[in-house]
């Protein structure tokens, strides 16, 4: 079964605000998200990534590396979650429910099985 | 790796107490899954085998450890407490949907504030030294709860205004939000927000010791009694938040109960009052949501379990002499709890009840139940009805056109309790009451005059 990896963007402070019972909400509803799919047998894969990074270019004089790659106020990428599917469609379905969509966006992709796909 | 696997450790949230608070909010449209977890949890205990349980970790993390930093940072800075745990909960929830949940959770979260909170304090060197040496109170062996208890008795501290100390409480102890409370209290979030910051500019202004001190012990009832009262009797509102007031005040009623200096016949009274009127919870509403009268309830889905402790430690709260007003309300309450249907209650010990609770401490909505109860017992005072029809008091006591609606339908006058249906639904209530009263309606038209 192809494998769709969702990636996960939002802003630093989406989260910021929450009340302890808020979080505790979005933290069981991330949970269950997961703990449903596990169930129906396709258990959810991911990581988190750290905020800050670097970003590596060829310059005209040598390499060009800059922190980043984000910018205060916009979405940046916090992390991925990778499912299986049968094609794109099943995927987008799989990810319009994970609660994250209440704070930020997420990116639906297909891991190509021949390297890029179109 | 895994997203989300849970770890092994010690389930933060697994005290028998917490366990049955839950419990009362497992109305039928409660998701299959959170009740398997909480089996799984309960089983895990049991059997000493450990599985994280995040369950009510956060909520109930929020108080221990703002209650705990505040012990060094002192009540003029629970600002700064507060602001380490906001941070620590949302680092926990930028890592753990991915990186999983750590072994200790609570551990992880009181570590990550606490190290938030000497970044926030830096300019001070006292407070920067000793707040490292803080651990979270479950792993330095103290008695459990010891902080929490100052903290609220610092909430209800008498120079602070009583709606002060409801929200000031609901906030730092029982970790809810300006929104929440806002719901639960029916107040403006902004009204709440004010208050909140004037309370802390007080606590800033007025050095007062975190500290137990059982002289304030009828505010902390008090607060817990309205705290109760808020999820209890409010006609709108998230019902999941009001099903936490209500275990949250349960919950901190016990902690009092637990402790020799506030553990006092009026506190076991109160403890006994609200677990026999938690009970009912689940009962009172229909699988749409929609509010059941004590008299349409299936009394088949009373907590039973609930109504035994609540009577147990009811009888443990009337070994002595002292006769508070929670005594006379838990024992209304154990009225209902014994009685197998409302035609076999005893009305009349409730009208001599609440006759007690009327001479300890008169209020015109004790006035009005007694009215009810008496009417129940076959004597439906007319004048008493329009004397508390008239009363300035209960002028915007929601309930009041509903309950006089009950009355007269019951005393068979169909037409006159239609009329206070529609006088109730010309105000602005809930969609859940407006279902409720206007079933109640389509009642008053079935039923021919008597």
């Amino acid at each position: 079964m192809p494998k769709f990896v969702g990636f996960l963007r939002g802003t630093e402070d989406a989260q910021a605000d929450l009340s302890p019972d808020e979080a505790q909400r979005t933290l069981e509803r991330y949970i269950q998200w997961s703990d449903d799919l596990e169930k129906a047998g396709n258990p959810p894969e991911g990581g988190g990534l750290s905020y800050r990074g670097r970003v590596v270019r060829r310059g005209g004089g040598g390499l060009d590396v800059t922190d980043g790659p984000f910018v205060e106020g916009t979405e940046i990428l916090g992390g991925f979650i990778s499912v299986e599917a049968t094609d794109l469609d099943e995927a987008e379905k799989i990810f319009s429910s994970h609660p994250h969509l209440d704070f930020g966006s997420i990116e639906v992709r297909k891991i190509g099985e021949q390297g890029c796909e179109p | 790796m895994r997203a989300l696997i849970a770890g092994a450790g010690r389930p933060p949230a697994a005290e028998p107490g917490v366990r049955e608070d839950r419990a009362s909010e497992d109305t039928p449209r409660t998701d299959k899954p959170r009740t398997d977890t909480e089996r799984q949890a309960g089983a895990a205990v049991g059997t000493g085998q450990s599985r994280v349980v995040v369950e009510q970790l956060f909520r109930h993390s929020a108080g221990r450890i703002v209650a705990t930093l505040a012990r060094v940072l002192g009540p003029a800075r629970l600002d700064v407490a507060e602001e380490a745990l906001q941070e620590a909960m949302l680092r926990a929830l930028q890592r753990w949907p991915y990186a999983g949940v750590p072994d200790n959770p609570a551990g992880w979260l009181f570590r990550v504030a606490r190290n938030t909170a000497v970044d926030l304090v830096r300019h001070d060197d006292v407070v920067r030294a000793k707040l490292p040496l803080l651990v979270p109170a479950e792993e330095a062996g103290e008695r459990h709860g010891d902080d929490e208890l100052a903290l609220m008795f610092l909430c209800c501290h008498p120079g602070l205004p009583l709606a002060s100390q409801v929200v000031l409480t609901l906030k730092t102890v029982g970790g809810l939000g300006a929104d929440e409370i806002g719901a639960a209290l029916l107040a403006k979030p902004a009204t709440v927000a004010q208050r909140l910051v004037r309370a802390k500019r007080w606590l800033r202004d007025n050095p007062v010791p975190l500290e137990v001190d059982p002289s304030r012990l009828d505010s902390v009832l008090s607060v817990l009694y309205l705290l109760f009262d808020a999820g209890y009797d409010a006609s709108e509102g998230d019902s999941a938040v009001r099903a936490e007031l209500c275990g949250e005040a349960i919950r901190l009623c016990r902690l009092l109960c637990a402790d020799k200096r506030t553990d006092l016949p009026r506190t076991r009274a109160l403890l006994a009052l609200m677990l026999l009127q938690a009970s009912r919870l689940r009962a009172r509403t229909d699988p749409h949501g929609d509010i059941l009268l004590l008299s349409d309830q299936d009394r088949g889905r009373w907590d039973r379990a609930m109504i035994a402790e609540g009577t147990r430690i009811f009888g443990s709260a009337c070994t002595g002499d002292e006769r508070s007003a929670f005594h006379i309300e838990a024992a209304i309450a154990l009225c209902h709890a014994m009685a197998p249907d409302v035609e076999r209650t005893d009305w009349a010990q409730v009208v001599a009840l609440y006759d007690d609770l009327l001479d300890l401490r008169p209020s015109p909505v004790a006035a009005l139940n007694r009215a009810i109860g008496a009417a129940m017992a076959g004597d439906l005072d007319h004048a008493e009805l329009g004397r508390l029809e008239n009363e300035p008091a209960l002028r915007d006591y929601h309930l009041l056109p509903a309950a006089l609606g009950a009355l007269w339908l019951r005393a068979g006058e169909p037409g006159r309790a239609a009329g206070y249906y529609r006088q109730a639904l010309t105000k602005q209530t809930s969609a859940p009451t407006r279902r409720f009263l206007e079933r109640q309606l389509d009642r008053c038209a079935n039923r021919p005059a008597g």
